[in-house]
């Protein structure tokens, strides 16, 4: 079944697929540069009915993932991003290079993560289309999600390990996960607000990569990037942030917090949070079918772009009650949580009217 | 003509900082020559200073680079990896891994 689209253009979707999947490379690429600007008109509608205050538009999105994964040829423009595509959903084989085909893959893990899971369909949970590019730069030794795509380098074997970065499922979902926290809670990118949009990313990614390994709380290492830094274990430890690598500067208390610190710092903070919420639930539970819950409504439905440490842990400690009952063992779990780095969740008022507003049944 | 390169680098998925200083006078000739090679290419001198942070996106690299030549005169450039020219990317990677080395000493 193809993916339909509520846009109008001359060249019917079908038959943009259709070329996609049978056309000349040349005919290939047009066809999906069209298709792009289809998808980026049909987002703009979107967003633009709801600045106008009408409501959200009801838009028909797709409702198969779709992944696309571009070579970006070792060019340092990222402006010239996203770059040749080689591989799209059609795309049934491997193409031989390793580190897309792994990317692909991964892509795909973190889509049908989002989607079982979570019921969430892509980062705009409307269907959007994964675009990620594959070697940029030369040894460049990042992944970053740009507002519309991730990039990935190719390592440089001096910190990075080559040919990993493309290829670790954790990098992927951390930046994937930027992608819907940037259609959610859109924290902006710098303090405490900066701290949690890692967090998230941190946070989603462990359970992507727990829920795919079938591991349990007390099965999982807990690390982000494990075996990708050419000194060190790992980019992040959930559980012990500040020991994955010799100069992690990573903190998991507050007594260590000051305004002004690095981002991927003070995320320990959170991260280390979550870590003990899920070991208070059960060494023997699944994250993402309890803690997970927890922090995907409120990531959903109630941080949002100035959303601090506090607010973070107010929240969830709420949404536990409302999920799992007020004094539950979750709700309980949540509070360690935060107490272990030094946080005292706030009773707030009742929020059951607020997050029922948005597909409360979906998530509960 | 240069005489002292500042090199910084932090954010990026890991939020690992890279930082190095260059004196050009005590690298050896081939490697001068290369890094002047490697500024020249950047059109460094030309370059605006771009110290606005990016609307969107999120681990990228943040790089400052500061040139002081040898007639006193300082040039900046602050950009990400969102923002940076194309043609600097050659200089910044030399920089970067520049840095990486000097770190694993």
């Amino acid at each position: 079944m193809k993916p339909s689209s509520s846009c109008c253009f001359i060249i019917p979707p079908d038959l943009l697929y259709q070329i996609i999947k049978e056309g000349t490379p040349e005919q290939k690429e047009k066809a999906l540069r069209t298709l792009e600007v289809s998808e980026s008109l049909r987002t703009q509608r979107s967003i633009l009915a709801g600045i106008r205050g009408g409501g959200p538009l009801k838009v028909a999105g797709h409702q198969q993932k779709r992944r696309i994964v571009y070579d970006a040829h070792h060019s340092y423009d990222i402006f010239s991003l996203p770059g040749e595509p080689k591989r799209y959903e059609e795309n049934t084989q491997d193409i031989g290079d390793k580190d897309l085909d792994n990317c692909f893959h991964n892509t795909g893990i973190v889509y049908d993560f989002y989607k079982e899971v979570f019921m969430r369909n892509s980062m705009d949970d409307n269907g959007m289309a994964m675009h990620s590019s594959i070697h940029f730069g030369v040894d460049f030794d990042n992944a970053l999600w740009t507002g519309n795509q991730m990039v990935y380098g190719d390592g440089s074997d001096l910190f990075l390990k080559k040919g990993l970065v493309a290829s670790n499922l954790t990098v992927t979902a951390h930046e994937l996960t930027h992608g819907v926290t940037d259609y959610e809670a859109n924290l902006v990118y710098r303090g405490q607000p900066g701290a949690l949009n890692e967090h998230m990313s941190d946070v989603f990614a462990i359970m992507c990569d727990q829920w795919f390994n079938k591991h349990r709380v007390d099965e999982s290492l807990w690390l982000i990037g494990k075996d990708m830094l050419v000194e060190g274990q790992a980019l992040r430890s959930l559980k012990e942030p500040g020991t994955s690598y010799p100069s992690d500067k990573q903190i998991s208390h507050m007594q260590d917090y000051h305004t002004g610190m690095r981002i991927h710092f003070s995320s320990g903070i959170p991260n280390k949070a979550f870590y003990v919420t899920c070991k208070e639930i059960g060494n023997n539970s699944y994250s993402w079918e309890k803690a997970g819950k927890i922090w995907y409504v409120a990531l959903r439905d109630r941080l949002r772009e100035y959303s601090k440490f506090q607010d973070a842990a107010d929240i969830t400690f709420e949404i536990g009650g409302l999920i799992f009952g007020k004094g539950s063992k979750e709700q309980n779990a949540v509070h360690k949580g935060w107490e272990a780095v030094g946080i005292m969740p706030r009773e707030g008022p009742d929020i059951t009217k607020v997050i029922g507003k948005k597909r409360k049944q979906d998530i509960l | 003509m240069v005489w002292k390169i500042y090199f910084q680098q932090s954010g990026g998925l890991t939020g690992i900082d890279n930082n190095i200083s260059i004196d050009s006078d005590l690298l050896v000739p081939e490697e001068a020559s290369e890094l002047q090679h490697l500024i020249d290419e950047a059109r460094f001198f030309d370059l605006p200073s771009q110290p606005e942070a990016p609307l969107r996106g999120a681990d990228y690299l943040e790089y400052k680079i500061t040139i002081e030549t040898n007639d006193n005169k300082k040039y900046s450039l602050n950009t990400t990896d969102l923002t940076m020219p194309p043609n600097v990317g050659p200089l910044i990677r030399y920089l970067r891994q520049k840095a990486i080395k000097e770190g694993l000493r």
